[in-house]
């Protein structure tokens, strides 16, 4: 326990170097295990990336690569893959892993300002990502999802933090948030929220009509933030569908927003969704869904969306909504909430055996549901119904879990180690 | 060529060119072997995966069309693919990893059987030493030749084969249609109940705060 102890209490440089080197030797050993193990390590969409990079270098579209459905932006950061080494793409994805890390860091710390020991708990905080088994495997196997948690990370650093000071920070904020919507859709519901957080709302049942309503025009840094994501989004999306046309929209982002994916996978909507294949004009499962997953949204962004210092909770919630509820469910979905764990991690009010328990659960819940995904892939087990049983298990426990989260949400609890500047508080 | 199970798999073929006659194998030394083997449309085979995962014999394979991976096997067509090796000691052992589609749900669930047939074996040999062979002095029609080629001209042979190994098939299993009511009203009261007890969990939090600041503030 001393040891461990010890090993926490490193620096943060150094905590950032093992960091990186554990991801750079993963992404040696890639190669290795490629060559010589049947499951390959890498990701199978790092090859797509690759090859649509390949194909940008020639001068061709990227969508020339089969099942290419990204923004050309992740194709052309990995240009250097064509030129330089195959790998050079995954140590791209690590390097954005470790500025994520350091962006984390400068967020809690800036959260926690007040506080003597607001570094420590930083540092404490970014240890979640850094030695995350999950962002780690994301990144050395080549999976790009790091690329647009890093600009939402950014644009929450700008909006909350004085960095840079003045109206100007404003404007970061929304071009990151534009840049991070262009890449992958879902950082659109964290918008709302980024919005209300800068409002002053100051209404309760006293307040006059005219006077709430005044209150919910949108002010100066409202404004700013809005049309530089509107307009950075908006820049993007035209100079690209300038250059590669309606397929580029399509493969972007209409094929994910109509996406019907049957194939077994964590949503609970999973089996339903297979058993009417083709066969349902209007879905009513679905909608029902879709429909509680937008209040739950909204309620989550008025409930803790509207003031700054608990913002990075309701985007984390917001998160956590949208991967559970979402109609298809991949483990790489996992990395949006990961991401912003660490932000908000040192304000759960809760025993550690109770957040070792919540974990176990949430990982037992993943491990029944591949139990029987592996007997129906490999060993070809007619196991669908217990399949949709451990999606329903598996969606209870997130809900579940995210419940026990709420309940135990203290802004400032620092882990029970806030030092106030002019009194000692130890809880 | 092997039975196999499960989703993922490698299709095998192992050809055996009298390898214990020291004459006759040396007519097939070297020769170049084109096997063309039709997939059914519930089972594909992806153009990267045998890029990355294929034999190390496995010299060259070609597509007829694209491959999309992504499709059910109800909205697929069957594949048909070129494997290509050379035969070194009498013998061709090669595979390359095919995967199963998902099947279109049914009354009783069950699974479906993918028959796949075997594969027309050709041979392109230098010299002429098919001519020893008793085999046709023009090629029959094949794929392997473009079509500018003529029969007579083509260099590929259709080699009758002996199959040691039954019909090959692949049996997917597949979803029960009589599970809908229990899913779709499952799925909708875990749904509807999930998202309650979270709206009610959010409620009382933001209850419990109000309450909390309230009371701090009147101290």
């Amino acid at each position: 326990m001393d040891k461990l102890n010890k090993f926490i209490n490193w620096d943060f440089q150094t905590h950032l170097r093992i960091g990186a080197l554990i991801r750079f030797l993963l992404v040696i050993y890639s190669s290795y295990h490629d060559r010589h193990f049947d499951v390959p390590y890498t990701d199978v969409d790092y090859k797509v990336f690759i090859d649509a990079a390949k194909h940008v270098y020639d001068g061709n579209s990227p969508y020339k690569r089969h099942t290419y459905r990204y923004s050309p932006l992740i194709a052309y950061i990995l240009l250097p893959a064509t030129l330089i080494s195959r790998c050079a793409g995954k140590k791209l994805f690590c390097i954005f892993d470790i500025l994520i890390a350091i962006a984390l860091k400068k967020l809690v710390e800036r959260q926690l300002r007040h506080k003597n020991n607001a570094s420590t708990i930083a540092t404490y905080c970014a240890l979640f990502w850094i030695y995350n088994p999950m962002s780690i495997a994301i990144s050395s196997r080549g999976n790009a999802d790091s690329v647009p948690c890093l600009f939402v990370i950014l644009s929450i650093l700008f909006l909350q933090t004085d960095i840079v000071t003045g109206l100007i920070k404003y404007v970061l904020s929304g071009f990151f948030l534009g840049i991070s919507i262009h890449l992958r859709l879902y950082p659109l519901a964290l918008s709302f929220p980024m919005y209300l957080s800068l409002g002053d709302y100051k209404i309760n049942r006293s307040t006059p009509i005219l006077a709430g309503l005044a209150s919910l025009m949108p002010n100066k840094k409202q404004i700013i933030l809005t049309l530089t994501c509107v307009v950075t989004l908006s820049l993007l999306t035209w100079a690209m569908y300038a250059m590669y046309g309606y397929e580029f929209l399509f493969e972007t982002y209409i094929y994910h927003l109509f996406r019907k994916d049957t194939k077994h996978n964590f949503s609970v909507l999973f089996y339903y969704s297979y058993l009417t294949m083709d066969h349902l004009s209007f879905d009513v499962v679905k909608t029902i869904l879709q429909i509680f997953e937008a209040i739950i949204l909204f309620v989550i962004s008025l409930a803790f969306g509207t003031k700054a210092e608990t913002l990075p909770f309701a985007l984390f919630c917001q998160l956590v909504i949208l991967v559970t509820y979402n109609s298809v469910m991949t483990s790489q979905y996992f990395i949006w909430f990961l991401s912003l764990l660490p932000l908000v991690v040192h304000s759960f009010k809760m025993k550690p055996a109770k957040a070792f328990l919540l974990f176990i659960l949430w990982l037992s819940a993943q491990g029944a549901w591949l139990f029987y995904a592996y007997l129906l892939e490999f060993k070809s087990r007619e196991v669908f119904i217990f399949i949709w049983l451990k999606s329903v298990v598996f969606f209870c426990s997130n809900i579940f879990i995210l419940a026990q989260l709420i309940k135990s949400y203290t802004p400032d609890y620092g882990f029970g180690q806030i030092n106030e500047k002019s009194d000692v508080k130890n809880d | 060529m092997k039975d196999f199970t499960g989703e993922i798999m490698n299709l095998s073929y192992y050809i055996d060119f009298a390898s214990d006659d020291e004459d006759e194998k040396l007519i097939y030394e070297d020769c170049v072997v084109g096997l063309e083997q039709i997939l059914p449309a519930g089972v594909y085979a992806s153009q990267d995966e045998i890029k990355d995962k294929r034999s190390k014999d496995l010299i060259d394979t070609i597509f007829q069309k694209p491959v999309n991976i992504e499709l059910p096997a109800n909205n697929a067509s069957p594949i048909r693919v070129q494997l290509f090796s050379v035969v070194k000691g009498g013998k061709i052992d090669i595979y390359i990893p095919v995967h199963a589609r998902y099947h279109r749900a049914k009354k009783g669930g069950g699974t479906v059987r993918n028959i796949i047939p075997s594969p027309v074996l050709y041979l392109m040999c230098s010299n002429k030493k098919l001519d020893l062979c008793d085999f046709p002095a023009a090629a029959s029609e094949n794929n392997l030749c473009k079509n500018d080629i003529t029969r007579e001209l083509c260099p590929w042979k259709e080699i009758p084969a002996i199959m040691v190994t039954d019909t090959l098939f692949l049996d997917v299993p597949i979803g029960n249609i009589d599970h809908f009511y229990v899913v779709a009203w499952g799925t909708t009261v875990v749904i509807v109940v999930g998202s309650l007890y979270l709206l009610k969990t959010i409620h009382r939090y933001k209850v419990d705060t109000e309450q909390k600041l309230r009371k701090k503030l009147k101290t």
